[in-house]
């Protein structure tokens, strides 16, 4: 995952919008992504506090460009950044992610496009150095059938701008059959590999349903007799609903101690949102993600 | 015009084939019929939608008055009734027809209870108006087999 992240480094940087960097993470990570030369950043907010918390991390403020803000108006500045081409793509930095979301949704800002929002986070399988990208653990929660297909279609537009080029989407569930009524899960998954073959996804396998373990594990996925080209090599997951996204999330890097990027994909610019008490690392990781996916430069 | 009817008469054999003939004896054509037990085993309560006015169905409760099979016959008026039927609809699945087909399942709440490779069959209980709604819409999608229950009905709570 490093290394492809890392890839950025050869890319020119672009100006980030940062809406309320007040925590030590977010400046932190925005040190470091100055350092790598992948972003420069603009922090919108207070500029006392912003100085103040600066000083205190020792980091030198003076890299930064801060647009001093009041605090009633710094997501609608921090959008207007991006609106008047005076940033190239948007950060949440210590603020709630559904008032961040809500102000940006604003279609004055043109950063909402005919396509729907969505988030792919980027992890590695241990040992391995595989990288797979999961959808949506942070926006969308309970997603139906319709839904779902521009999901799909946001994780594998992403994949593809990460230069993945065999891109093998697996449809999670707790199954691999088809249980109705009480698997609904499982439906979806079963019709989307079905609907996959109209092309609306262009080149990419898609199949389902699977359980989280044979979509990542050909020992496992062997095991079960499960086969097929996304058997046990999925790149990209797509999980049922926002919980089951978020505990996969957060038992990768909660117990497991594993690195992970997110972005919010599907608007004018990917959208770094991370969560409040993501490290900087974390924080970074999003960045980086997200500087790989404007690929101008 | 439609009459709904509910008929609560013992579980014997031969009952339904009284009642049909009452009816026929008075040219009543029967809509749709749906008969079940009720709390009670040895009971079943007929709910019969059929096409004729007040007064025909008045002649055939009086064909049935004297018939022990049937404990209670009752013209239950529209605005007292709590109506519903159940839909089983078997359409068939194309690849580009699938996000439509759910996209109307899911605007008419009805649920998906199965699926193949080439079908998908949809259970839906609502009244006689959304179900004929769901047929339409999915005739142009192809409908391979339908089944419907027939309407049951019981008198709206006090």
């Amino acid at each position: 995952m490093t290394e492809v992240l890392d890839s950025c480094r050869r890319l020119q940087p672009l100006r980030l919008a940062v809406s309320r960097p007040y925590d030590a993470a977010t400046l932190i990570s925005m040190e470091r992504a100055c350092s790598m030369g992948i972003v420069h950043p603009l922090l919108v907010g207070k500029k006392g506090l912003i100085v103040e918390k600066s000083n205190q991390l020792d980091i030198g403020y003076k890299r930064f460009e801060i647009v001093d803000t009041e605090e009633d108006s710094i997501l609608e500045a921090t959008a207007s950044l991006f609106h008047d081409r005076e940033a190239d793509f948007i950060m949440k930095g210590f603020v709630g992610t559904g008032a961040f979301i809500q102000v940006l949704l604003d279609p004055k800002w043109r950063i909402r496009t005919e396509d729907i929002l969505s988030h792919v986070g980027m992890f590695e399988i241990p040992h391995t150095g595989r990288v797979f990208l999961m959808s949506d653990a942070a926006l969308n929660i309970l997603p139906n059938f319709s839904r779902k297909m521009e999901i799909v279609k946001n994780a594998v537009h992403t994949a593809a701008s990460l230069g993945i080029r065999k891109i093998r989407v697996a449809m999670l569930a707790a199954v691999e059959k088809v249980k109705l009524p009480a698997m609904p899960a499982t439906r979806d998954a079963f019709l989307m590999k079905k609907f996959a073959t109209t092309g609306y996804f262009g080149r990419c396998d898609i199949d389902g349903p699977f359980a989280f373990d044979n979509a990542l594990d050909t020992e496992k996925a062997d095991t079960k007799g499960i086969s097929g080209r996304v058997a046990g090599r999925a790149n990209v997951l797509i999980v049922p609903n926002i919980e089951t996204g978020n505990v996969i999330w957060k038992s990768i890097t909660v117990l497991n101690q594993q690195e992970a990027a997110g972005v919010v994909v599907g608007g004018s610019c990917p959208i770094v949102l991370p969560s409040r008490s993501d490290d900087w690392e974390t924080k970074l990781r999003s960045v980086q993600f997200a500087r790989l996916l404007l690929k101008k430069g | 015009m439609k009459n709904t009817l509910s008929c609560l008469v013992y579980n014997r054999p031969g009952v339904l084939a009284k009642i049909a003939s009452a009816f026929a004896q008075v040219g009543i054509n029967i809509y749709s019929l749906a008969a079940g037990e009720i709390e009670e085993e040895d009971k079943t309560r007929m709910t019969i939608v059929v096409d004729a006015d007040a007064a025909t169905v008045k002649k055939a409760e009086e064909h049935l008055s004297g018939n022990r099979d049937v404990i209670r016959f009752d013209d239950l008026a529209e605005d007292n009734l709590i109506a519903m039927e159940l839909i089983l609809i078997k359409v068939r699945i194309r690849p580009k027809s699938i996000p439509q087909i759910l996209q109307i399942s899911e605007l008419f709440n009805a649920q998906v209870i199965a699926v193949s490779d080439t079908a998908m069959v949809l259970a839906l209980p609502s009244d006689e108006k959304k179900i004929n709604g769901l047929v339409k819409m999915l005739k142009p999608i192809g409908i391979i087999e339908m089944s419907r229950s027939g309407q049951i009905a019981v008198t709206s709570p006090d």
